[in-house]
């Protein structure tokens, strides 16, 4: 990724009030570190999302599963520490962790404020070793911010679906839930360098509740959509589904302060709680 | 087992698995300190809110925090003539909505419309991640709201200055115990006349993130507080009808047709009253 990284010097509160600039130059120089950032899709996108996490009885094995990753910004406060400004396309399903980038000679302390962006694909996007030509080209002709393919399957029954989401997503004040607590952005020790990830979480386009805590992942709903009874499910199928008409037997599909009608856009809305940061840690996303 | 600790009011709320969170409860204005952010209903006690007055002086950004007087006014915003989504022209010959409570916090919406622009305003990246934060200003006054009816004041309280991005709505009842809510009128498509009477009861109307009759979430317009002034608050029945097909109503001769539990336009009502974007509040400062 390109990096585009400002002089913490020259733009942190402490030092920028300080200055007669010369005189602080070589305090400010010794107290800074690095900070490099990865991408995961963790087990559920690389292997499958396993029968005993639906509450259904299905399981979910994706074979694709491109994600744009744009650009990632590093502040505190309004002060912009870095930026990797590119968006590169990735397909999680290669087994990961994956580079991303790194920003050196950041100032020592905390960045409270790290964002990043799933933005749609187009003709500046580069390809990520794991995803291959086609795939761009398929991403940068739709606008596609994500896109997946896989099966779904539940003994005999299988769906097939194959789902590109042109909605683009900013996730802003990511928090660092590692070892139990709470840290919002990074910590940049004094010469040290640390690394953070951006972690996608595969199995929230199934969860039947975009706002609830109790919210479980299903596919029967998604299942009986195939109208055409082809064995594969399009968006349009499900965008021709009313949640109204759904059973309460299967699922919720709770839709929060969401204007969601249809299965269809109950999905693409899913598609907004895809990122996270440092595995469990949470961001607030908007799209863009 | 998760746990809030809000002031000396502890919340408890069921977690589910290790991704979910649960949603923090409205805090009291002007307290990031004193209150810490955890986990629980939305649910808010008498007590935090009558703790508000001791708590306002709290140091911090001179521009919150203050003490405020705010009138709550229902704003009649919709029309009575409207086209729902499956081409019904729907005439409103009556619509009342019990609200228990309203609380306008500083919590960021969560949600938004995805129809056209395919745009939503704020969500966060769990199910159940919406956080009300502090609470500016409140209406306490269980109160039926007549939405065809002119605005009017509901309550005169005192608030907190501050940043209110969205408000909380708690249902309350209607004069019959068990309706929150009842709407009706006629829907016309085509050579189909049907005269309808949409109802729904408290329980039918928990928000499934808190398992209370509530609906958070809801964009407050203009909601920087710095003085005195009007929150106005409305509800758009064409928002709650907009799904309803009406086709599917029972049609007496003489009787208006009654929304069945469990069917279309039943469920589709429901959805619609539980939906933030059937409603709209705005601060306007009055001085």
């Amino acid at each position: 990724m390109n990096l585009r990284q400002t002089n913490a010097c020259h733009l942190r509160p402490p030092v920028r009030w300080g200055l007669t600039c010369l005189a602080l130059l070589p305090a400010c120089a010794a107290e800074e570190g690095d900070v490099r950032f990865e991408t995961w899709g963790e087990a559920y996108i690389e292997d499958e999302i396993p029968e005993e996490e639906f509450e259904d009885g299905w399981s979910v094995k994706y074979d694709k599963f491109l994600v744009v990753l744009g650009p990632i910004r590093v502040e505190d406060g309004g002060d912009l520490g870095g930026e990797l400004s590119d968006s590169t396309l990735y397909d999680l399903t290669d087994p990961g962790p994956h580079e991303v980038g790194q920003l050196t000679g950041l100032e020592a302390g905390q960045w409270a404020n790290v964002s990043y962006e799933i933005p749609r694909a187009d003709e500046a996007t580069r390809r990520h070793e794991t995803a291959a030509r086609d795939d761009l080209t398929l991403m940068q002709d739709n606008g596609y911010a994500v896109f997946v393919s896989g099966t779904a399957s539940n003994g005999d029954r299988e769906m097939a679906f194959s789902w590109g989401f042109d909605v683009a997503s900013r996730y802003e004040d990511c928090v660092d839930t590692r070892d139990g607590q709470e840290t919002r952005g990074i910590v940049i020790s004094d010469g040290g360098s640390v690394t953070h990830q951006l972690t996608i979480h595969g199995d929230h386009l199934f969860y039947d509740d975009l706002s609830a805590s109790d919210a479980v992942l299903r596919v029967d709903a998604l299942a009986e959509a195939d109208a055409d009874e082809d064995g594969e499910v399009t968006l349009a199928e499900l965008d021709d589904v009313s949640l109204s008409e759904l059973s309460s037997d299967m699922g919720s599909y709770g839709v929060g302060a969401f204007d969601v009608d249809t299965l269809g856009d109950f999905v693409r809305a899913a598609t907004t709680s895809l990122g996270h940061f440092d595995g469990e840690g949470h961001c607030s996303a908007k799209v863009q | 087992m998760a746990e809030c600790r809000v002031g000396w009011t502890r919340l408890a709320a069921a977690g589910s698995t290790a991704r979910v969170m649960t949603p923090c409860p409205p805090r009291l204005g002007c307290s990031r300190r004193l209150l810490l952010s955890g986990c629980g209903a939305l649910g808010l006690q008498a007590a935090q809110w009558g703790a508000m007055a001791a708590l306002s002086g709290c140091a911090g950004d001179p521009g919150t925090g203050r003490r405020v007087m705010l009138e709550t006014w229902l704003d009649v915003a919709d029309e009575t003539t409207f086209e729902n989504a499956l081409g019904f022209e729907v005439t409103l010959s009556k619509a009342e909505l019990g609200v228990e409570h309203l609380y306008f916090v500083t919590g960021d919406s969560v949600g938004g419309t995805l129809s056209q622009a395919l745009f939503i305003r704020e969500a966060h990246a769990h199910p159940g991640h919406y956080s009300a934060g502090d609470t500016l200003g409140e209406m306490n006054e269980p109160s039926v709201l007549d939405l065809l009816g002119d605005p009017r004041l509901l309550s005169t309280t005192e608030g907190i200055t501050g940043e209110a991005r969205s408000c909380v709505i708690r249902f309350g009842h209607l004069a019959d115990a068990e309706l929150a809510v009842r709407v009706e009128g006629e829907a016309v498509r085509d050579e189909q006349r049907v005269r309808f009477v949409a109802t729904a009861r408290l329980d039918e109307l928990l928000n499934s993130a808190s398992d209370l009759p509530e609906v958070p979430g809801v964009v407050v317009n203009g909601g920087h507080i710095t003085t005195d002034g009007r929150l106005l608050f409305s509800a758009l029945p064409s928002v709650w009808l907009a799904q309803v097909d009406f086709e599917q109503l029972s049609v007496e001769q003489r009787a208006a047709a009654e929304f069945i539990p469990n069917s279309q336009p039943r469920n589709a009502f429901v959805r619609g009253v539980l939906k933030a974007v059937g409603y709209i509040a705005t601060f306007e400062e009055t001085t």
